[in-house]
């Protein structure tokens, strides 16, 4: 009796382990995705894309800081299937020189929906060798608007009556500073008048480059130089060390991370953020909530006082996108990675991760996408939890920025439906877009001397910047100017600058471009 | 009387029948040995990245490491020529400060400790001079960002006190952060580090606190002439290992506190290593700069030994 026990147990035992086995028909492909922060893969849109794709995603966090993950994986040969990376920054190289990533165009064959959705952009994301190694995120040409002066809109009605704050037309620099001016009068404890986004490295404040013309490079005489000799570079230094000094910037503008950031926004009194209109959305339904329903920063659009024309590079977008995502070498089953990403990558799987699940979130109602029930005001009032909740837009992955061509729809479902801080940035933050594909990735990248140099000169500028604008005088600002260029200088700026111009000039001969010049 | 046994000479035992008389004390050993090899000196075949320019491939770690291209001091030299300056000076006068606050903070502490009569009041303040030690930095820095604030705490106070009239901007000012960084890390080291001179405190031998009293010995005499004499050699040590660690003067404070602005205060050998080494794919020459830091802790740890050696009769090797 007990021997046959034993073997019955013995048996159940063996079947017990092989039946995973058995039922194991999914693939598991590990992706690395740099955006994905802690989520976890398991939405009904997560669900679903499984389900569709016959592919389990094993999602490998990025904890800490993403570069340093993917620097990591890269040099212990230990990186998953796919791979999601900044597209700008040099790592794309280093994988695409290390070996470590599949070369695309040879399985283009694989890849019919890749090919039909992203067209011309293959042909501008190809490496040097004319091979393609990844595939952008965030692709195509995208005229959002996105800098801008982002107002209090109750705080404008009071300044400038309801009919002006409703107005598309601009304001002119000295008109807003006035503004302001009233304000930090009518308010002396308030501290905070105008935040402005933190320092991002090796550029100034979006805003103010775009109401100075000011580029992320600047091509003069068949040379491409970095920013700061730019004539414009100087004004917007300028303007920012003018509110500085009469108090109405915030003087820890530089320290703001994005909590403190918002933390400041959602305090009653102030005025004005600088920078991106969506950094405003959580502050401002703090404060609808809070204050009124007014309380809401709105964008505005700011232009020089001898302006000409209010054609502004306001919102600078690369056509080529923000992220590269590519399949590794280490991807053991490449036929199932290729099958994914032609799925994902096809109006059929961008409309599942962005739109949500066709007669659950959606619906075709007389042949165009309309979504179903209260979704869209349900991501209006809480837009972090609807997204993961439900998983739509929660995985961002190979998105083309353009309308569906068969109705006209958004992208996104969430933008099909304007909320007021889209409606006013749409209004007022006309004709500011451009691409900027041209200037993204011309650094030189890797262990090379040209790279170190390279960090050096942003480094100094990273140190000058904050400094200049928080000058106490304009004389010790533009003294700070000088030192700052000389210092740029010694750190091998003109070396870099020929490295540079080299590249980029054979680029737009290669896209058949004029350089993008500035409007001073 | 009986004569005194005469003493034979001790014939130690061969080396071989030594080494067999104690095999299981060595076969105990092994995985101790194994673990030294592969986990603190395997790496260091990586430290030959620091002289050549390292590229990850295909190829694997080994093959890459060893088919680098070989540019002898190259980092080190660009090192030197432009970051050095800058880097030693932030790193050196951090450390500084750290030492000159953190390291009589504990010795003070433990002793105001000793002498506490309550148990329940030393407890409580052991303890709560322990707690910073957990926290973790992202945490520690968050406290000290928000309270010295332009609208934080600190500024309230000392307006209120009349002590200013303007805010102060602290992480504004370069110097500043050096003695923010100071004594962030005293405060948040202090109680773990008081521990240490409690338990030597703790081994000194009560009669010569009870005759010292008899002779009619204050409370500072006391403490003046056999606590801190006992607890020398535990100080000698943890100055030492203090020393040692002159360069590591910390990491995730310097990250998480510092900005653009202060970049050139707040950037320190090991922030800098990380920028270049990890964030920027620069391995070979992250390397470099770690390799150099390594090479002075290692000059710093042995001299002071040396001098402490020469000074107190008690040092660590």
């Amino acid at each position: 009796m007990k021997k046959w026990l034993s073997m019955l147990l013995a048996a159940l035992m063996v079947l017990a382990m092989m039946l995973p086995a058995l039922a194991e028909e999914s693939v598991t492909i590990s992706f690395f995705d740099k955006n994905s922060g802690v989520r976890e893969f398991t939405d009904p849109v997560a669900k679903e894309l499984e389900k569709r794709t016959g592919v389990k995603i094993d999602l490998v966090s990025p904890t800490g800081n993403p570069a340093e993950k993917l620097s990591l994986m890269l040099s212990g040969n230990d990186y998953p299937d796919i791979v999601l990376m900044d597209r700008s920054s040099d790592i794309v190289n280093q994988y695409i020189e290390a070996g470590a990533l599949v070369n695309l165009s040879e399985h283009f064959d694989k890849l019919p929906h890749v090919v039909e959705m992203y067209g011309e952009t293959l042909q501008k994301t190809r490496y040097n060798d004319g091979n393609n190694y990844y595939l952008s995120n965030w692709y195509g040409y995208d005229p959002d608007p996105v800098n801008g002066f982002i107002c209090r809109y109750d705080y404008m009605i009071e300044a400038v009556g309801q009919e002006r704050a409703d107005s598309a037309e601009p304001f002119k620099w000295s008109e807003m500073v006035d503004i302001l001016r009233k304000f930090k009068e009518a308010h002396p404890e308030s501290s905070n008048v105008v935040v402005m986004s933190e320092p991002s490295s090796g550029s100034i404040n979006g805003t103010f480059a775009g109401m100075n013309s000011v580029y992320p490079y600047f091509a003069k005489d068949g040379k491409l130089l970095f920013s700061v000799r730019d004539p414009g570079f100087l004004d917007a230094i300028h303007e920012m060390n003018e509110l500085y000094r009469e108090g109405i910037l915030d003087p820890e503008w530089t320290s703001n991370a994005s909590e403190l950031r918002n933390q400041k926004l959602s305090n009653n009194g102030c005025f004005a953020y600088v920078g991106a209109y969506w950094d405003t959305w959580t502050p401002s339904a703090a404060l609808m909530a809070s204050e009124n329903a007014n309380a809401e920063y709105l964008a505005y659009k700011v232009i020089p006082d001898d302006a000409t024309t209010d054609a502004l590079p306001l919102a600078g977008r690369s056509s080529l996108g923000w992220d590269a995502i590519a399949i590794t070498a280490n991807c053991k089953n490449l036929d199932a990675a290729l099958a994914f990403v032609d799925y994902c990558a096809s109006q059929e799987g961008q409309d599942l991760l962005l739109w949500g699940i066709e007669g659950q979130d959606w619906e075709f109602v007389d042949g165009v996408r309309t979504p179903i029930g209260d979704i869209v005001a349900r991501y209006q009032a809480d837009p972090s939890n609807t997204v993961n909740d439900t998983g739509i837009t929660k995985w961002t992955w190979f998105v083309k920025n353009d309308v569906h061509p068969d109705d006209g729809t958004t992208c996104r479902i969430w933008f099909n439906e304007k909320d007021r801080s889209a409606t006013y940035a749409y209004q007022n933050l006309t004709n500011g877009y451009y691409d900027s594909a041209e200037f993204a990735a011309l650094e030189p990248a890797g262990s090379t001397i040209e790279a170190l140099m390279f960090q050096g000169v942003v480094d100094q500028f990273n140190q000058y910047y904050p400094r200049m604008v928080n000058a106490a005088t304009a004389e010790e600002c533009d003294a700070l100017y000088n030192e700052m260029v000389s210092a740029m200088e010694n750190a091998g700026m003109s070396t870099i600058e020929d490295y540079m111009s080299e590249i980029y000039y054979a680029r737009l001969a290669l896209w058949g471009l004029e350089p993008t010049t500035s409007g001073r | 009387m009986t004569k005194n046994p005469v003493l034979k000479p001790h014939h130690r035992k061969p080396l071989k029948a030594r080494l067999w008389d104690q095999r299981y004390l060595f076969l105990l050993m092994i995985p101790g040995v194994v673990w030294v090899l592969i986990i603190c000196y395997a790496p260091m075949t990586g430290l030959y990245m620091a002289f050549t320019n390292y590229r990850p491939s295909q190829n694997g770690y080994f093959y890459d490491l060893t088919n680098a291209k070989f540019v002898g001091l190259q980092w080190f030299q660009y090192f030197f020529r432009n970051d050095f300056g800058m880097i030693m000076r932030n790193t050196l006068a951090t450390s500084l400060l750290t030492l000159l606050f953190s390291f009589p903070a504990p010795i003070l502490l433990a002793v105001l400790l000793n002498e506490l009569r309550s148990l329940k009041l030393k407890k409580f303040i052991q303890t709560a001079s322990y707690l910073p030690y957990f926290i973790s930095w992202v945490i520690a820095s968050n406290i000290f960002l928000t309270f010295l604030a332009g609208n934080g705490i600190i500024n309230d106070i000392l307006i209120s006190l009349g002590l200013i009239q303007n805010r102060i901007l602290f992480f504004q000012v370069g110097p500043y952060f050096w003695w923010i960084i100071a004594i962030a890390n005293t405060w948040k080291g202090m109680g773990y580090n008081a521990i240490i001179y409690l338990s030597a405190i703790s081994g000194i031998d009560q009669q010569l606190y009870e005759a010292a009293e008899v002779d009619g010995a204050t409370r500072v005499q006391r403490i003046w002439h056999i606590t801190l004499p006992t607890i020398r050699p535990t100080i000698s040590i943890l100055l030492i290992l203090a020393i040692g660690g002159i360069l590591s003067t910390g990491f995730e404070q310097q990250l998480l506190m510092g900005n653009n602005a202060i970049l050139n205060y707040s950037d320190v050998l090991d922030t800098y290593a990380y920028r270049y080494g990890l964030a920027k794919g620069m391995y070979s020459y992250g390397t470099a700069v770690g390799l150099f830091k390594s090479i002075v802790s290692f000059i710093l740890v042995m001299s002071a030994n040396k001098i402490t050696a020469r000074l107190n009769d008690s040092a660590l090797f």
